[in-house]
């Protein structure tokens, strides 16, 4: 109970307790024709987030699902053995092979390991000796066991069997004890080619003799999972410093709804690359359009009548007489009741961003590479531009003020998005980078109308990395 | 309080028909908190257009606890948003200084701890309504929305002072009236 209060105060709330005013049918009508009005549009909007929600949902299980199902293909694929049925070479354990051992075309059951194509080749040395378990794993040749058997007649009929594309070539005449290559990453192992012919003869003259032998174990031949192209020049670590430009449009939600929802960015930025993280910042322009409204106080013009400034009275020597000169000016008259309107001005924001994204890059094949970006970013109000069709005409303006809110000075946002890169040279890459970004704090001035709104934007860039 | 649960779930839904039954049930009411505060009848009901727009959308802001009041909720948006007006209106013009000194010699309580039977609440509240601004704001505030003087020079941007001596005012200005018109009503 405050001091102050007194009986009087507690005898008035009683009496107005419960007190009603009915207020007019006509503001019922009015009120639940703007509902009826903006509810569509408010359902609209939510629709709207719904449906971008799912866009997004979707485009982020696809890009996941992508990035399995290609890291699978090349992890856990079927190997690309050579089969017992159209074994290459067939050793005999612990004897000589005293001719040609090679029989049947040198192919590979699946596709994307076709060994059939492209390839530098080398012929097998007649001295070598060839282990019946050889095995190319994981981008290197081993020979193990028992490799008792020579290979002369191989040389001799020139069939020539692997070899690496790129800068370094396999050595097929590596199968010598415990022999061993290493490749590296992301190099493609190169393609078994057989000479067609040469194999055709061999096929042909050894046939009979590998028939009479007995069979043992196949060369099994396994590549490593990230074979497919990937040249070393369109490594992502050409360099730890990238330069480039972007454009970014953006659409944003949860902002008034005379604000436009399109905003544009572009800029410079830079990259610091170390191994597969990047930190990446720059500067960028951000153009935001929007209309705000405005009371304009006015009293409206009436007329207008000549004021009597003075009068002077002049002697006329021709008629001799006094005549009166009137000095008047024109007067404007308003109406002495004030009126409101509303008007709406055109406003263009322009922003300075500076943004500090790391990144992570996850895949890469060859021209191709995905990366996941996240940082904060920090916008600064660099210009309000305003444009206003209102005309006052001869009307008295008293008063203006801003009804919708200015935007604000300073401002923080987050964003994160999965970035698909495409190498045109070594050096020079595109990228596409969609993502999400959230506002810390409102984008408007009033604290009346806070609004913290999120967006979706696309970042396309060109890149040189140095 | 559980009819009220149904009403604000289901305007929470969008419900137009649950929005009208929200309006016809606490339009009255909320009108006649505006026109305490605003006794132009045309600029009360565009005030009070606004309110319930406001009330629609942040309506889900609510919390649907026993303990809380969604009439005590909705009255708040009405009265700040009379306040806004009010201030927009004014301009530094809501305090008026009456010369009138008969004003500050406070009434004594005796004249009204009688009560008022005679005098009905429509009558009542059009006292209020025919107060100065100032006056009638800060009586309003402190005596029916029951804030502090501290609460109200913050909100009307004043000194606490002001707030004390405009109520003072006020309430004799009231009782003045209340008491001359139940002289009037006991004579007739």
């Amino acid at each position: 109970m405050k001091e102050d209060r007194t009986i009087f105060d507690d005898q008035i709330c009683q009496a107005l307790a419960g007190h009603t005013s009915a207020p007019s049918p006509a503001l019922r009508d009015a009120l639940m024709a703007r509902v009826a009005a903006s509810h569509p549009a408010e359902q609209q909007k939510w629709l709207n987030h719904k449906k971008l929600w799912l866009s997004a949902a979707a485009f982020l299980l696809i890009s996941v699902s992508l990035y399995f199902l290609l890291s699978f293909n090349q992890s856990s694929g079927p190997e690309p053995t050579v089969p017992e049925s159209k074994a290459l070479v067939q050793a005999e354990e612990n004897s000589p092979l005293e001719n040609n051992t090679t029989s049947g075309d040198l192919t590979q059951e699946e596709p994307n390991h076709d060994i059939s194509e492209n390839t530098d080749t080398q012929p097998l040395d007649r001295n070598q000796s060839i282990s019946r378990d050889k095995t190319v794993e994981s981008g290197s040749v081993t020979a193990t066991g028992k490799e008792k058997k020579t290979a002369d007649n191989l040389a001799s009929n020139q069939t020539e069997v692997l070899s690496v594309a790129g800068n370094e070539n396999l050595p097929t005449n590596g199968f010598s004890p415990d022999a061993k290559t290493t490749y590296r990453s992301g190099y493609k192992i190169g393609k078994m080619q057989a000479k067609e012919q040469n194999i055709n003869n061999l096929s042909h003259s050894t046939t009979n003799e590998i028939k009479t032998r007995n069979v043992s174990s196949p060369v099994k031949v396994r590549f490593r999972p990230d074979e497919t192209p990937a040249p070393a020049h369109f490594s992502k670590h050409s360099g730890p410093i990238t330069l480039g430009a972007h454009y970014t449009p953006e659409i944003m939600f949860n902002v008034l709804d005379n604000d436009n929802k399109f905003v544009h960015n572009t800029g410079i930025e830079l990259l610091y690359n170390y191994h597969d993280f990047s930190i990446r910042t720059g500067v960028s322009l951000g153009f935001a359009t929007g209309s705000s409204s405005m009371a304009v106080d006015y009293k409206p013009y009436k007329g207008s009548f000549q004021h009597l400034d003075s009068l002077e009275f002049v002697y006329d020597m021709q008629s001799e007489q006094l005549v009166a000169v009137y000095h008047t000016s024109e007067r404007k008259v308003y109406d002495s009741v004030a009126k409101q309107l509303t008007t709406k001005i055109d406003k263009q924001y322009t922003y300075l961003q500076i943004p500090l994204i790391f990144g992570y890059n996850f895949y890469e094949a060859g021209r191709f590479a995905m990366s996941v970006h996240a940082g904060p970013t920090l916008s600064m109000l660099l210009s309000t531009k305003e444009d206003s069709n209102y005309d006052p005409g001869n009307n008295l303006i008293i008063n203006t003020s801003t009804v919708s809110p200015d935007r604000i000075k300073t401002n923080w946002q987050f964003s994160a998005g999965i970035g698909f890169g495409y190498s045109f040279t070594p050096r020079l890459r595109l990228e596409m980078e969609p993502r999400v970004k959230y506002y810390f704090n409102s984008v408007y001035e009033k604290a009346a109308t806070t609004r913290k709104p999120w967006s979706f934007e696309l970042r396309t860039g060109l890149l040189y990395t140095f | 309080m559980a009819q009220d649960e149904n009403l604000i779930k289901r305007c929470i839904k969008g419900q137009p028909e649950a929005l009208g039954q929200l309006y016809d049930r606490y339009a009255p009411v909320l009108l006649s908190v505006c026109l305490r505060y605003i006794p132009i009848r045309a600029e009360a009901e565009d005030i009070l257009q606004e309110c319930f727009i406001r009330i629609f959308e942040k309506i889900g802001e609510f919390k649907l606890r026993p303990e809380a009041s969604f009439e005590g909720w909705m009255k708040r948006i009405v009265v700040n948003k009379a306040l806004n007006f009010l201030r927009d209106k004014n301009r530094n013009r809501l305090f008026i200084d009456t010369p009138d000194p008969g004003l500050l010699a406070d009434v004594t309580d005796e004249d009204s701890d009688r009560g008022f039977p005679n005098i009905t609440a429509d009558e009542i509240h059009g006292m209020i309504q025919n107060l100065p601004d100032g006056y009638r704001t800060v009586f309003n505030l402190f005596v029916v929305e029951n804030y502090g003087h501290k609460e109200i020079a913050s909100m009307l941007g004043c000194t606490e002072n002001t707030s004390k001596t405009q109520l003072l005012k006020a309430r004799n200005m009231l009782k003045k009236r209340i008491l001359e018109l139940q002289n009037m009503k006991e004579r007739v």
